[in-house]
């Protein structure tokens, strides 16, 4: 008679072997080939969408970084393909690139996709659809569909001396283990309950580990994570903080993580009736949905020796500009927590003194120059419209069209010919998504999303007003992050922009008045993948000058968030 | 290396518990001894030097106290200086020239040295050790290892419990591993990091929010709130620590005694003390008050004494004298701030005046109202002392509690935050779990022999180990808004 401990034994291995099916059974990659001729580099991906039709929601991708200097053929192996309906390559230009010629598109092995009419682009003009495809990028980011029904079956890969192995091993070591625990409980005579308490526990205890996350960066938080560091470095000898370093890679690397970190935000969302605070990071009031990310600086008044630091590097700014013979121009704006701080429910009392007022001010006494700071006009934006966005730190399109006229009033007593756009320029829509970003696309905002909330639509029931340019056409954006380019055919001036986040959708505004603007984001990345131009701190100004100086601006533009103010004291450091 | 951290939980802990279940027996001691060093090393590796040197002084100490019989007494005092000397160095020295600057209007600059982690506890636990060879309670451990491990066992070398050497020298030679003792191990190092995570780091919240304050700028109420909740953070924190150790070492074979019984239930302040790190206070008790009281009891002082004012109150000046040293050591040891000799100091005094009227005995004959009285004085007495004790000056406590008894005029005009700033709903909570938890509502769940009760209790810890873990992995999420892609 067989042993109920054998048919468990038996049940664990049918199970492991379902589990571990796409070690032993498995589809072959579906390769896809393409010969694609630029120059600069490019992010390129190709995605099979199992179902047939343009949503592309149920996708098998693959992509990597090509530079199109060096290499004209594109091979991408996507794995795990069930059956491929629809195909379409993305391309992320990251580099300022003028065109794109594409041919020789082979799917499979087999399928070839010659007929490049039938292929919908996004993002990029087309120029020639005949014997190869020829784009011209207008955003950095293009999209080329196949509109035609596919049929793309994989190879399948059936490992018959894995699945041996395997169930010969899991039967073998799942028997001993039952047949263990089975006579372990008849010699001890231990209550089952306890034995699957402790078995569940200490294999719970080891899964963490099972499989790391190597990801380069947190996309969800924003951030770098950090690398394995030996505790032997070659040169260098023994790592003494090899233990730091560790945890520090562990914890934001283990399994789970991000389960672990929503189970606890979620619990303490559905738990708060009216007000949050998640990680000393975020808090939300959950009645009126405001959002806010609370970091601290912007209460610290600034010292007189601050002060002087910073009014002392304005001046040499305004040197370094008056003798290149550009206008400068700095805006600091204010950030969402001082617009909206009465919303924020533990903030409700505080005296709120923003340190940058103390600087605009000093500046004035000292060396006569106006900073543009339009907290007064924000305010009174505040009564009709929204300054900022709820779920996201960043100026609406309200706020950046007030931002833009104010800015633009200041340029026109320099230069009186510059264009004005008015509102009669734009056509007017409304959204209950931000659009905040450089990227200039529609999504849930920064703080909702970092927030790691999930699915709570109350938060993003708001409408918010966007102006887009009804002549867009003669627009053109190109670049990759952190530096953009605009050009406008109907602009005369050009402008150099140094700026942080705040600026990025304004730009869409201003860019209607320049005939070319060369945009820098300085918080990028200070010392990672994204630093340009290469600098010892985020706003050392030496390393741009040469950039300036190359790009011979009629204006200089320094923009940033009250939040980055201390930035200022490192200009010339 | 913390318990409460992801890398011990999910990497180390699995790790050495496989590796010493696996192994023979013989390889246990030698593969605690390494975890332990790697557990210490971890965080700051130099500072191992300092416990190796530790170990070698006293191991050495112990041998010489036991060889050289005419001269035990001076290698005793030799190795107690050594010991010392380590603790008052890393840990007093500055405090120690910060007051010699205030006292003669010096400036002698002190070197800005950081306390190696755990130093106060395995000092203590050294010396516990050598007096016990001195009183030939024990012999002297010849073999380092074992004595290494004595000194550095990893589940109570950064926070207790301080194990003495008597009560633990037959376990390092020999002891059982079985089904029981893991299973409750996992149980009481759940519970323990429960108690760490889930309310004691809740509590830390509110804590610092209001202690980071001037006194003038909350309300009573928050001033209440405030020293209520640190009396639940420190309280959770430790006894939760001290689960996790006397869970960890159970895991191991060991049986180290219980540091914590409740002591929001007692009636007196001498009770508490009883309840309250009962490693510190015994350690005290046994190597320090004891002495004293007995030097004192057979010194001249003393009898010419009970000539003059009678036996009784001779015994009154004597108790005096051997509370007032031991506890303010007691508040010393826990940090070199005059805060901390207050925080003795007061407890001391109280205590003596217990003892004096006789209000710590037990007495059947109290009604229900004296009772609750009691407790009420002890809940009273106790967040006065967690006062002076998380104030960073004497002069903030004297204020923050004088917010609290409604004596200090506030400033209403700062009053910047709101209260649920201080309080929302998961705090809440973390409030009422420790308001039952610090009662013995569910002291012997854990031991429950009932088939069902013992799987709810299972499933209860699983949840609060997942609910742990990711109060813990909320920790570390660090979106950083001002960088982008």
């Amino acid at each position: 008679m067989i042993k109920k401990r054998n048919i468990i034994a038996i049940i664990i291995t049918i199970l492991v072997v379902i589990f571990t099916n796409k070690f032993w059974f498995s589809t072959k990659p579906v390769s896809v080939d393409f010969d694609m001729f630029s120059q600069g580099k490019c992010y390129v991906e190709a995605q099979l969408n199992k179902k047939d039709n343009d949503g592309f929601t149920k996708i098998k991708k693959f992509g990597k970084e090509f530079n199109l200097a060096y290499i004209n053929h594109v091979n991408l192996n996507i794995n795990r393909v069930k059956s491929g309906k629809r195909f379409r390559i993305f391309i992320n230009c990251m580099d300022d690139i003028h065109s794109i010629s594409i041919k020789n598109i082979k799917l499979a092995d087999k399928i070839k996709l010659d007929n490049f009419k039938e292929i919908k682009v996004e993002g990029a003009k087309v120029i020639k659809d005949d014997s190869e495809l020829i784009i011209e990028p207008i955003d950095n980011k293009i999209t080329l569909t196949y509109t035609k029904s596919l049929n793309i079956k994989p190879k399948l890969d059936f490992n018959w001396e894995l699945l041996t192995i395997l169930a010969v091993l899991v039967y073998l070591l799942s028997y001993k283990l039952t047949n263990y625990l089975a006579e372990f409980n008849d010699i001890n005579k231990k209550p089952r309950i306890e034995i699957i308490f402790l078995t569940v526990f200490f294999i719970f205890l080891f899964i963490p580990m099972t499989n790391i996350n190597k990801e380069y960066d947190s996309i969800l938080e924003n951030r770098p994570l950090p690398t394995f560091k030996p505790l032997f470095v070659e040169g260098y000898g023994i790592n003494y903080n090899f233990g730091k370093d560790f945890n520090e890679w562990y914890t934001d690397r283990f399994f789970l993580r991000k389960f672990f970190i929503l189970l606890y935000v979620n619990l303490k969302y559905n738990l708060s009736i009216k007000y949050i605070k998640i990680n000393k990071t975020f808090s939300i009031n959950k009645e009126t949905g405001w959002m806010f990310y609370d970091d601290t600086n912007t209460y610290t008044p600034l010292s007189e020796k601050e002060l002087n630091k910073y009014t002392d590097n304005i001046d040499k700014l305004i040197k370094y500009a008056n003798k290149n013979n550009i206008k400068l121009y700095l805006t600091f704006i204010p950030k969402q927590n001082y617009i909206y701080h009465d919303q924020n429910i533990i903030y409700k009392n505080f005296e709120y003194k923003e340190p940058v007022k103390k600087l605009v001010d000093n500046v004035k006494e000292k060396l006569n120059y106006d900073i543009i700071y339009p907290v007064d006009e924000f305010n009174k934006l505040k009564k009709e419209d929204y300054v900022c966005y709820k779920t996201d730190q960043h100026l609406t399109d309200s706020a950046s069209f007030l931002l833009y006229k104010i800015i633009m009033e200041r340029i026109k007593k320099d230069l009186p010919d510059i264009k004005i756009s008015d509102e009669s320029d734009f056509n007017i829509s409304y959204s209950n998504m931000p659009r905040p970003e450089h990227t200039h696309e529609y999504y849930e905002g920064y703080t909702y999303r970092s927030s790691m909330i999930r699915d709570d639509k109350r938060l993003l029931s708001t409408q918010y007003k966007f102006y887009d340019y009804k002549n867009k056409d003669a627009i053109k954006v190109t670049g990759a992050f952190p530096h953009y380019h605009h050009s406008n055919k109907d602009g005369k001036y050009k402008l150099f922009i140094i700026h942080d986040s705040m600026i990025e959708s304004p730009c869409y505004i201003i860019n209607t008045s320049f005939k070319e603007i060369d945009k820098y984001r300085f918080n990028s990345s200070i010392h990672g993948k994204y630093e340009i131009p290469v600098r010892k701190k985020a706003l050392e100004f030496t390393p741009y000058m040469p950039l300036i100086e190359k790009f011979k601006p009629d204006i200089l533009m320094i923009v940033m968030n009250t939040a980055n103010l201390q930035n200022f004291g490192e200009l010339f450091d | 290396m913390l318990f409460s951290s992801i890398t011990f939980i999910y990497m180390f802990l699995p790790i050495v518990v496989l590796l010493y279940l696996i192994t023979k027996k013989e390889l246990h001691n030698p593969i605690l001894l390494s975890a332990s060093i790697l557990f210490y090393a971890w965080g700051e590796p130099k500072y191992l030097a300092i416990m190796l040197l530790t170990i070698i002084i006293n191991y050495f100490g112990a041998l010489a106290v036991n060889k050289f019989q005419k001269h035990r007494k001076l290698a005793l005092i030799l190795t107690i200086i050594a010991n010392l000397g380590f603790l008052i160095y890393f840990k007093y020295f500055k405090f120690i020239i910060e007051n010699l600057n205030l006292i003669f209007h010096s400036n002698i600059s002190a070197l800005d040295v950081i306390m190696p982690i755990g130093i106060s506890f395995y000092t203590f636990q050294a010396m516990s050790y050598l007096i016990d060879v001195y009183r030939e309670e024990v012999k002297p451990q010849k073999d380092i290892y074992k004595l290494s491990l004595y000194i550095c066992l990893f589940p109570q070398l950064v926070a207790g419990p301080i194990v003495k050497y008597h009560d633990v020298f037959d376990q390092i030679e020999d002891r059982e591993v079985n089904f029981d003792k893991v299973t409750i191990g996992v149980k009481r190092f759940i519970i323990g990091l429960s108690k760490k995570v889930l309310i004691a780091n809740t509590m830390a919240l509110v804590v610092d929010k209001i202690f980071v304050q001037d006194p003038h700028y909350f309300s009573h109420t928050i001033a209440w709130l405030g020293a209520v909740a640190y009396a639940f953070q420190i309280y959770f924190d430790f006894s939760g620590y001290s689960d996790m150790a006397i869970g960890l070492g159970l895991i191991f074979g060991f049986k180290f005694l219980e540091n914590f019984n409740y002591p929001f239930i007692s009636k007196s302040l001498s009770e508490y003390w009883r309840r309250w790190h009962i490693s510190l206070s015994s350690w005290f008790r046994d190597y320090l008050f004891y002495p004293i009281t007995r030097a004192i009891s057979t010194s001249k002082f003393i009898s010419n004494l009970n000539d003059k004012i009678g036996r009784k109150k001779a015994s009154v000046v004597m108790l005096f004298l051997a509370l007032a040293p031991t506890w303010a050591l007691i508040g010393l040891w826990h940090g070199a701030n005059w805060t901390f000799v207050i925080h003795g100091l007061y407890n001391g005094f109280l205590i003596f005046i217990e003892s004096v009227f006789k209000w710590n005995k037990e007495d059947k004959t109290r009604g229900g109202v004296i009772i609750l009285c009691q407790h009420c004085y002890l809940l009273l007495a106790a967040l006065i002392a967690f006062v002076i004790f998380r104030a960073s000056t004497i002069k903030y406590a004297w204020d923050y509690l004088m917010n609290m008894f409604g004596l200090l005029h506030l400033q209403k005009d700062h009053f910047i935050y709101s209260n649920i700033y201080y309080v929302d709903t998961i705090t809440t909570i973390m409030f009422i779990a420790a308001l039952i938890c610090s009662v013995p509502l569910f002291k012997n769940m854990i031991y429950v022999k009932n088939k069902f009760a013992r799987f709810s209790v299972n499933i209860w810890l699983f949840i609060l180990f997942i609910l742990s873990t990711s109060f813990i992995a909320a920790g570390t999420y660090n979106p950083f808004i001002y960088f982008r892609f």
